[in-house]
């Protein structure tokens, strides 16, 4: 079992890293959130009956860890060393630093928890069909809600880049 | 790189990026945790503040009952009563740690991201429910204790207050007995605000209609 988990999670590494980044981009405590999600996939992995993709299985433990951290951060706010006050300053404090990876985390930073999982599905290239799984609504609506996000990204990422 | 192709943007960004590949997993320090580091070190001073205070509140009910049965003392109901205050609120701080602890290590993966919400906030309801009526019964078992102290010293009130007095005093009594459950209630959704307006937030949006 410990094989198979360490070669599916190393295969598909980079999911780890991109859930982290959507949902605690330029947090300080971001390499533990991340250590976090880790145990937490560990842990549920006996319950991965291989009914679907082992990525979409994992989008949805890493999603849903993700925002129970963020929940458990409202319980206790002593959890997290940056507010996220602070953590916008931080971002305008570097002021030069505007490749596309920035500028795109920092648009998707701007959304709310669940636009973030959706459009980080859609990015990854999940179909409709296993979008909804994850989420938990209908196709039809995860069609509008993309078409919504997507817009709305667009529209932060030209706010951005005429500053 | 057209700005609004977002997929070609994303796709980019993480095309041979370091940053995204990091290390390789290590198994072996992840097998025999139970959370990270901060999320850990949170629990466990919650669970030491937690011991510490159920200690005190066992020293306390061990003290009275060693004072009241083994050496039978006779002591006034009033006097008492800042006894019965420390204890109730040592009561409250247990209680209150341990709803936090319960809430801290609630997990909901197996479900959909609505359906985990759905389920936390559920939980939360019952949890607040509970922790209203531990703290009601605590208000007014305290409330009733000073009523039953002033009670069995009442020819002492009589030296103080006037018949006429003595009316607006109860009025003031039954007055902020019926305020309780709207205090507790308004210190309620202000402790619990920020937690359930981020889950109506994901409720609400996932639920809504396309």
């Amino acid at each position: 079992v410990e094989k198979e988990f360490v070669e599916l999670i190393n295969k598909h590494n980079a999911i780890l890293h991109k859930v982290c980044n959507i949902y605690f981009y330029g947090d300080s405590n971001k390499e533990d959130y991340h250590q976090e999600i880790l145990i937490r996939l560990w842990k549920s992995f006996p319950g991965f009956k291989k009914q679907s993709r082992f990525s979409t299985w994992m989008y949805r433990v890493a999603i849903n860890t993700a925002i129970d951290i963020i929940r458990k951060l409202k319980i206790q706010p002593l959890l997290t060393e940056l507010s996220k006050n602070e953590f916008d300053m931080s971002i305008s404090d570097k002021g030069g630093e505007s490749d596309e990876k920035e500028i795109l985390y920092r648009a998707i930073n701007k959304l709310s928890d669940g636009e973030k999982a959706i459009i980080m599905l859609y990015l990854d290239d999940f179909s409709y069909n296993e979008i909804s799984e994850i989420v938990g609504i209908s196709e039809t609506n995860t069609g509008v809600k993309i078409n919504r996000i997507k817009k709305q990204l667009i529209k932060i990422i030209d706010e951005y880049e005429e500053r | 790189m057209k700005k609004d192709d977002l997929k070609l943007m994303w796709e980019h960004i993480h095309m041979n990026n370091k940053d995204m590949i990091g290390e390789p997993v290590n198994i072996e320090k992840i097998r025999g945790l139970e959370h990270a580091k901060s999320i850990s070190r949170f629990l466990t001073d919650l669970k030491v503040k937690i011991a510490v205070y159920s200690t005190a509140l066992l020293t306390l009910i061990g003290i009275l009952i060693y004072a009241f049965v083994y050496l039978n003392l006779g002591i006034s109901i009033p006097m008492i009563l800042p006894f019965v205050v420390a204890g109730l609120f040592l009561f409250s701080m247990v209680t209150s740690g341990l709803i936090r602890l319960y809430i801290l290590t609630k997990e909901s993966n197996k479900f959909s991201i609505k359906e985990s919400a759905i389920f936390f906030s559920k939980r939360l309801k019952k949890i607040k429910l509970i922790d209203f009526v531990i703290y009601l019964s605590l208000c007014y078992t305290l409330a009733l204790g000073f009523a039953f102290g002033y009670l069995t010293n009442f020819d002492g009130i009589k030296l103080f207050f006037n018949p006429g007095e003595m009316k607006i005093l109860l009025v003031v009594f039954i007055s902020i007995l019926l305020i309780i459950p709207w205090v507790i209630k308004n210190s309620f959704n202000q402790r619990y605000r920020d937690l359930f307006s981020y889950l109506d937030e994901v409720i609400n949006y996932l639920k809504e209609a396309s």
